[in-house]
């Protein structure tokens, strides 16, 4: 009797539940800490209390696709996308929308096996810079500066520094660079460039969708955003379980990494995500200026051929 | 406690105890040092040889794969025409143990209309036959692969990191990249040889030279390449432990590492003690053996712990030796004890412990034997002594008794004289003397006198000179004449050197006429003042001294006090004398009316208030005559 009326009370309370919306975020990178946000806000139900079934699936770490494709081939209704690539995205026809705005600063950093004192040092250097996408910055700053670099581009990792195989390497500074800690020590500060301090500070990673998903599901969209939020909250204020999660999903996808270079890794994506003008992680929607200038940089180079207008792709 | 504080054997047992537990501790400390150090060199000389021995294992492995490459190259280059062939190659190098997988990369349309080719063989684990495939596709793009990029840009062969391979293969591998060139230098092709980790990782746990330590191998890029137990170290790095731990030594020794040295360093970890001896290869990984020191010295602790658990049980047992044959050997001193409480109870009799042996004991025996007999002795004499003494002293109360009875006890208080004398001798028989007798009714002669000395040769002297004086007087003489003749008398063989000092006085009574002779004695105070005296000498010294009579008139009332040094002389105990001075002031302190009688007890009394309880050192006489 008693096993009659629990069946009965599951039965109704699924039937009472609204439907749930699924949705499948794909961010831009094998699973890591910089993405914990978005772990949490699954792992402690947050999207499910929006109403979300959220699936996250990673880039592959040798997938040569673009993390843009993944919209249009229909793997994906929301990605994580670095504004650039995205403003370019959107010049080159790809009708995508930036709904959220999460980190705040530039974290790009050239490190180099001898010192780098200015970008300047880089003329002539066999630098390796990522396969997939993050490099558009690159063909702006040779513009901008009228240098020639011979870029490398690598899909593994590292590995390329490491060996000697290149004179030095793009890099984030809450991942390739802690790799970097991991595999050869602690890097002279001389050997660091920071594009930050060179009047490079565009803010990166954000949320994107296909503007006919945004105009068709726009309230799945802000439940979306919302239920991220809250989960880099709760990183914010959880870190070592933040950092305990991620490590889950980098053992379950066979990435090889560990949970110090995890943790230092959160450390530095949650300064990211800090307002330069607040001090704050209060996710500030991108600044209409800076996209501005960032616009005009890539019409300069010849990046992109036609100008993006700031609400057609903000949110 | 009482129990050990009242038995010298089981204190000396103790400390005995306690002195060879501090020697055999400090000796297995200094032993237990030596060996501990000698162990750990051996034991790292131990951990620097198998480090060795194993990578020279491990080295054969790579050098065996890289020579079976070497090999291929030729054929690869002869054939680099030919794609098909390519696959002869691949599968030759996948059918040679050790190698599970090896493909010929070459680049970008090498081949016409080839943008990928790339023929790849491996060994299926299953079947164990060779399997062929092609690599490469927009999904695996090896022209970004480690394996082919890193040779392409270097130039020269390399291994590559330690890698889950998700096209080529299914489980950790590494794969050895050797670049083809051709006539023109440029790079066509990557010849590659996949080996399995897996073999390498099972050397590498197989190796336990002590139960906690641990060898592993660390890639170029600081990945370990054995996991651990429950695959502890999977994705980590020396550098991520070294943070990790925070310990700068380990951090240190990760740089050097990789920096390719060779070395070997001590570390601390929480609280434990470690060694790590480490060394590089030729493919720039490195190996290193991590030992703890407990591990080492186990067997040595273990044997030390033993040796202390039997070092107790045996000095328990030298303990209860010791205790046994100490207080066999101290039996007779507590015989000896026993016999001294008797001896001291007064049974001097008292018969010692047999002792026949000759060493300290039998001296012991012979000294208590000595002083039992020298005690014995010692009692009978002191009892003779005592005997002596007592009749001594019996003889001298009865020699005290005669001297007091010649002094005259009558004193004259009559309607014209007044006249009292005290004599307190400090011994019991003393050398002061006093007399006085009226001479036809009228006539008073008096006297006071002190004999050099003290005790009975001086009370001997004291009786002859007051018996001369009451003979000489009787004669009516002029005082001067009574101490002539005393002089001559004393002076006469006199062997002995005593001396009287003598003041001899005779007041007619009638009229007040005072005639005297002082022969070296005190001033008579006459009152309140002392009176003219010549000194003269003491009686007794020079036979024919002449003395000189002096005289004077007194009237009625008039009063004369005569006494011996025992007076101005007292002391106190800080040598203060009662003197002259005082002895004045108390005279004119005296009331008018105040008797003879009254007059001596109140000078004595004064005198022993004065000197407040110190011992008399000298006799003391006082004579006070009233004139009437």
């Amino acid at each position: 009797m008693k096993k009659l009326l629990t069946i009965t009370a599951a039965v109704l309370l699924s039937l009472c539940m609204p439907a749930q919306t699924k949705v499948t975020f794909v961010p831009q990178w094998t699973p890591q800490s910089q993405f914990a946000g978005y772990y949490l806000a699954l792992e402690k139900g947050f999207y499910a209390q929006e109403g979300l079934d959220v699936t996250i699936k990673h880039m592959g770490a040798n997938s040569s696709e673009s993390v843009c494709d993944q919209l249009f081939n229909g793997n994906a209704q929301i990605v994580g996308m670095q504004l650039l690539q995205a403003a370019i995205a959107r010049a080159d026809g790809c009708n995508i929308l930036n709904v959220f705005q999460l980190t705040q600063k530039s974290g790009l950093w050239c490190i180099g096996h001898n010192p780098l004192t200015c970008p300047e040092d880089l003329d002539g250097l066999r630098i390796g810079r990522w396969k997939v996408g993050f490099s558009e910055f690159c063909d702006i700053l040779e513009a901008y500066k009228g240098i020639h670099i011979n870029w490398i581009p690598f899909i593994q990792g590292i590995n390329m520094f490491v060996f000697g195989a290149v004179d030095a390497i793009l890099c984030y500074n809450y991942s390739e660079y802690i790799a970097i800690r991991m595999a050869m020590g602690d890097i002279e500060d001389d050997h660091v460039l920071k594009f930050s301090e060179y009047g490079y500070d565009c803010p990166e990673d954000g949320l994107y969708v296909r503007e006919d998903y945004y105009d068709g599901n726009r309230e799945t969209v802000e439940k979306f955003v919302r239920a991220s939020k809250k989960g880099w909250d709760y990183a914010r204020q959880h870190p070592e379980e933040a950092v305990d999660i991620s490590m889950r999903y980098v053992k379950e996808a066979n990435v090889v990494s560990d949970r110090t270079h995890q943790k230092l890794m959160l450390e530095e994506y949650l300064h990211l995500q800090d307002n330069p003008a607040t001090g704050k992680a209060d996710y500030a929607p991108v600044d209409r200026k800076i996209f501005e200038e960032m616009n005009q940089a890539l019409i300069n180079t010849g990046y992109t051929t036609r100008k993006i207008d700031f609400d057609e792709i903000i949110r | 406690m009482n129990r050990i504080k009242n038995s010298f054997s089981k204190r000396l047992s103790l400390n005995i105890l306690l002195i060879t537990s501090v020697l055999i501790m400090l000796m297995l400390g200094i032993v237990s040092l030596f060996s501990y150090r000698i162990i750990e060199n051996e034991a790292q000389q131990s951990a620097r040889n198998l480090l060795h021995s194993t990578i020279y294992q491990i080295q054969s492995v790579f050098t065996a794969v890289e020579e079976d490459v070497k090999c291929a190259s030729w054929l690869v280059d002869e054939n680099r025409e030919d794609p098909d062939y390519m696959y002869e190659v691949t599968r030759k190098l996948a059918d040679i143990p050790g190698i599970v997988g090896s493909a010929v990369a070459f680049k970008p349309y090498h081949f016409e209309g080839k943008y990928y080719y790339s023929p790849y063989s491996f060994r299926n684990e299953e079947t164990g036959n060779i399997e062929d495939k092609q690599l490469g596709n927009q999904k695996y793009d090896y022209f970004f692969m480690d394996w082919y990029q890193i040779p392409f840009l270097l130039g020269e062969p390399c291994w590559s990191e330690p890698y889950f391979d998700e096209g080529g293969g299914d489980y950790m591998m590494t794969t050895y990249s050797y670049p083809m060139k051709d006539d023109e230098g440029q790079i066509y092709a990557i010849i590659t040889a996949d080996v399995s980790l897996k073999r390498i990782t099972e050397l590498l746990e197989s190796i336990k030279p002590y139960p906690n330590s641990y060898v592993n191998l660390v890639s170029r890029s600081g990945k370990f390449v054995s996991f651990g137990k429950d695959n502890a170290l999977m994705g980590r790095t020396i550098f991520s432990t070294a943070i990790e731990s925070g310990n700068k030594d380990i951090y240190a020794m990760a740089r050097d590492m990789m920096d390719g040295n060779d070395g070997i360093v001590t570390v601390r970890r929480e609280g434990k003690k470690y060694f790590r001896v480490y060394g590089s290869l030729s493919n720039k990984w490195s190996m290193f053996i991590s030992c703890s020191y407990f591990d080492i010295l186990f067997r040595a602790i273990r044997m030390q712990t033993i040796l202390t658990i039997v070092g107790i049980f045996f000095l328990a047992l030298l303990f209860l030796i010791c205790y046994s044959v100490i207080r066999k050997m101290t039996q007779p001193l507590t015989e000896f004890s026993e016999s001294a409480i008797s001896i001291a109870g007064g049974n001097f009799n008292t018969a010692l412990p047999e002792i026949k042996s000759e060493d300290e004991i039998g001296q012991l025996k012979d000294s208590f034997d000595h002083m039992q007999k020298s005690i014995r002795e010692y009692i009978h004499n002191l009892k003779n002594t005592t005997q002596e003494k007592e009749r001594l002293e019996s003889e001298l109360n009865i020699a005290s008794k005669i001297q007091m009875a010649m002094l005259s006890k009558k004193f004259p208080n009559s309607e014209n004289i007044e006249l009292h004398a005290i004599l307190r001798p400090a011994k019991q028989v003393g050398g002061d003397l006093y007399d006085f007798f009226i001479y036809d009714k009228h006539i008073l002669y008096f006297t006071v006198g002190d004999v050099s000395g003290k005790g009975v040769p001086a009370s001997l002297i004291m009786a002859i000179t007051r018996a001369f004086f009451r003979f000489v007087a009787n004669m009516d003489v002029e005082p001067d004449k009574i101490v002539s003749r005393l002089n001559y008398a004393l002076s006469d063989e006199n062997d002995s050197g005593m001396f009287v000092t003598l003041f001899v006085g005779r007041l007619d009574l009638s009229t007040g006429e005072l005639s005297y002779c002082n022969a070296g004695h005190n001033p008579v105070v006459l009152n309140g003042k002392f009176l003219d005296v010549k000194p003269n000498l003491a009686v007794g010294l020079i036979n024919d001294f002449k003395f000189e009579l002096q005289r004077c008139l007194i009237s009625k009332g008039d009063k004369l006090l005569l006494y011996t040094d025992g007076i101005t002389e007292a002391e106190r105990t800080d040598f203060t004398q009662f003197g002259e001075e005082r002895l004045l002031a108390w005279v004119n302190s005296l009331p008018e009316d105040t008797d003879s009688s009254t007059a001596c007890h109140d000078l004595y009394d004064e005198v022993k208030k004065f000197t407040d309880g110190n011992e008399q050192n000298d006799d003391i006489t006082i004579m006070t005559i009233k004139y009437k």
